[in-house]
């Protein structure tokens, strides 16, 4: 198993390097460089001055120099400064990021928790009324786009009830630590992000334990005199649990990288609304920034996937 | 002598001697047929096993035979209320099992066991193999701990693998291993009677043999009653005391091996003899088959009568209106045809 670890992480490096690659040539060979921008509209900016504004950011370098120097940085974590806050992103991201992570881990919790038991009482009891709800839930979960129901959330709960906030993350002039505070503004982004993976993760989960439970060796469970309850959870939903595993494989940089949709629904001041911004507004630095972040993260995903799926099969482990 | 009906002459039987460990009295398994978006509605059956009566007397194997499709699963498996049946008994060792609910029932099962067909399906593939054939030693409390890993060694060496397979998984073992592992799961509550369930169907034809003769010499050692599923007759033959042949949910004829090879009296039964080659070219270029012309009907919506009246060249009108009763001809010969022989 720590062979197994450790060629996977060896692996990753060259996917890495890619990732770094593809993010360096965004900056590079996107319209306008950092110094046209910053001098644009202006009256009496001499060509030594821009000359000198060049050799400050090292774009009078070859373009492998500058990418060996970039990699330079990001490898003490400096990912430069905003051109539109004349912050480090660093900084900017450190401060975006919890909030992202508290709003994703919340919501992914729920659709695992509602989403796979859902899916296994559905497979439990097919052809059933609550089967039926299940799978008729499972296609609209995928259908409703979530920013529409993240408007129609705010419509009804927050402008007509008054049930809950309208947007942000929290009451301005309440305290940090009031925590029913902060989870009346967590519910409706959650419950707007949760929609699609429960009904997700409930049409996967039914369709394996269905598939899982159909196969012999759980009649040979059966067989052997098992617990009805012990054929099921012991025998069919460690094998159908697997494809969740795959499912949930690439989740690390889509927690991370937030979503973009549902913090702009709910003013969530979060990494997507941040990398939303910083798109829109041509801010490179953090776009980039975001690309390598996630993209690295996506590769310790699958990682931390390949692991988990070693562990929980044993034909994987070689 | 006078033809008795099935009914009278297994109650006798089991009345008598008690020789008989499994007695099937009209065994009925129907599958529902559903249709409908949100509201299912049943639109009919799928009749898999339709009333069937069979015993199988300790000690012996009684061979099922038929085609694909026939049913002969679903009866091994309703048999040992894998299924629940529609309707109909079954008896095991004078214990109704048809009736028997939860914990009963699971007590029941140390005593009967399956041995499945495809050995790559039946074995969960996330189990070492110690788990797959300790896990029933331990739920029937027969032995825990360092005793019960003695207790799995110990069937590894009587099926024929290494002792030390204990900590390997499914995938890393044959097909023919496998089906070893799948024989020692079985046999490790020590059951009175084992389902075969077309165990060699899925196998290499040179691993075939190794089973066959696993199967007899286990028979042998721990006197085991088999109930042997097949559909292949040279092999039925070669192990069964008795056979039994189903058509389309039905046991059409009953008898003991050599009587039914001599004289089969279904003409069901002489058409699938017909097919089986011999292996001698003299005897063989005079062969003479019987060809079915038609495919099997649908078990949803079987013919009148006599369900093979449709294929049976035989056939005449009052096979297509009477349903023939399976009727003892002569002494443990039964069938089920108004016109035999």
């Amino acid at each position: 198993m720590g062979r197994f670890i450790l060629r996977r992480l060896l692996q990753g490096i060259p996917t890495l390097f890619g990732v770094t690659l593809i993010s360096f040539a965004l900056w590079r060979f996107s319209p306008g460089d950092p110094v046209s921008r910053l001098v644009f509209g202006a009256q009496n900016v001499t060509a030594e001055e821009i000359a000198a504004l060049r050799h400050f950011y090292g774009l009078d370098q070859s373009l492998p120099e500058q990418y060996l120097s970039w990699l330079g940085r990001i490898a003490h974590l400096d990912f430069g400064q905003s051109f539109l806050y004349h912050r480090p992103v660093t900084d900017m991201i450190m401060s975006a990021l919890p909030n992202t992570l508290q709003l994703a881990l919340v919501s992914l919790t729920i659709a695992l928790v509602i989403g796979i038991p859902l899916g296994v009482i559905a497979a439990r009891s097919r052809g059933s009324f609550i089967d039926q709800v299940v799978r008729v839930f499972g296609v609209a979960g995928h259908a409703i786009p979530s920013f529409w129901f993240g408007y129609l959330f705010i419509l009804v709960f927050a402008v007509q009830f008054g049930l809950f906030p309208v947007g942000g993350m929290l009451t301005i002039g309440k305290s940090e630590l009031d925590v029913a505070d902060r989870l009346r503004h967590l519910v409706g982004p959650a419950i707007a992000l949760s929609l699609a993976g429960i009904a997700n993760y409930s049409r996967l989960m039914r369709t394996e334990t269905l598939d899982i439970l159909g196969q012999d060796f759980i009649r040979a469970a059966q067989a052997k005199g098992l617990r009805p309850r012990t054929v099921l959870y012991v025998h069919a939903l460690r094998n159908a649990l697997l494809p969740i595993i795959t499912a949930l494989g690439g989740l690390l940089a889509v927690l991370v990288s937030g979503s973009l949709v549902i913090e702009q629904v709910f003013a969530w001041p979060g990494m997507g609304r941040m990398i939303y911004e910083a798109a829109v507004s041509k801010d490179y630095p953090i776009v980039m920034a975001a690309v390598f972040i996630s993209g690295f993260l996506l590769v310790i995903s699958y990682i931390a996937r390949d692991i988990a799926y070693g562990v929980a099969d044993p034909r994987v482990r070689r | 002598m006078a033809a008795s009906t099935f009914q009278e002459t297994t109650s006798t039987a089991t009345a008598g001697s008690g020789r008989n460990l499994v007695v099937v009295d009209n065994l009925v398994m129907h599958f529902p047929l559903t249709q409908g978006i949100i509201f299912q509605r049943q639109v009919g059956a799928v009749r898999a096993v339709d009333g069937i009566s069979f015993f199988v007397e300790k000690g012996e194997t009684l061979g099922l035979v038929g085609e694909s499709g026939c049913g002969k699963s679903t009866t091994g498996r309703a048999l040992l209320q894998l299924y629940e049946p529609t309707g109909g008994s079954v008896r095991f060792d004078g214990t109704e099992l048809t009736t028997l609910k939860g914990e009963s029932l699971r007590k029941m099962r140390r005593r009967m066991q399956m041995i499945f067909q495809d050995p790559y399906a039946s074995l969960n593939p996330r189990m070492t193999v110690g788990d797959i054939i300790g896990e029933p030693i331990e739920v029937h409390h027969l032995a825990a701990g360092r005793k019960k890993q003695d207790r799995v060694q110990e069937l590894l060496k009587v099926v024929g693998l290494n002792p030390y397979f204990t900590n390997r998984y499914p995938h890393e073992f044959s097909g023919g291993q496998r089906q070893r592992i799948g024989v020692a799961r079985a046999l490790a509550v020590e059951p009175d009677f084992i389902v075969c369930d077309e165990p060699i169907s899925a196998l290499d034809v040179s691993i075939r043999a190794q089973i066959v003769n696993l199967l007899e010499e286990l028979q042998g050692k721990f006197n085991l009653t088999y109930l042997f599923i097949a559909h292949d007759l040279s092999v039925v033959r070669h192990i069964s005391d008795r056979v039994a042949v189903m058509y389309l949910g039905k046991i059409v004829e009953l008898a003991d091996r050599k009587e039914l090879y001599d004289h089969p009296l279904h003409p069901y039964t002489q058409a699938l003899l017909s097919a089986v080659p011999i292996p001698d070219p003299k005897i063989e270029a005079k062969r003479r088959r019987i060809i079915l012309t038609g495919d099997v009907p649908s078990p949803v919506n079987p013919p009148s009568g006599c369900r093979f009246h449709t294929r049976c060249w035989k056939a005449q009108k009052i096979c297509s209106e009477v349903d023939p009763e399976f009727i003892e001809h002569s002494a443990r010969h039964w069938a089920a045809c108004h016109f035999p022989g």
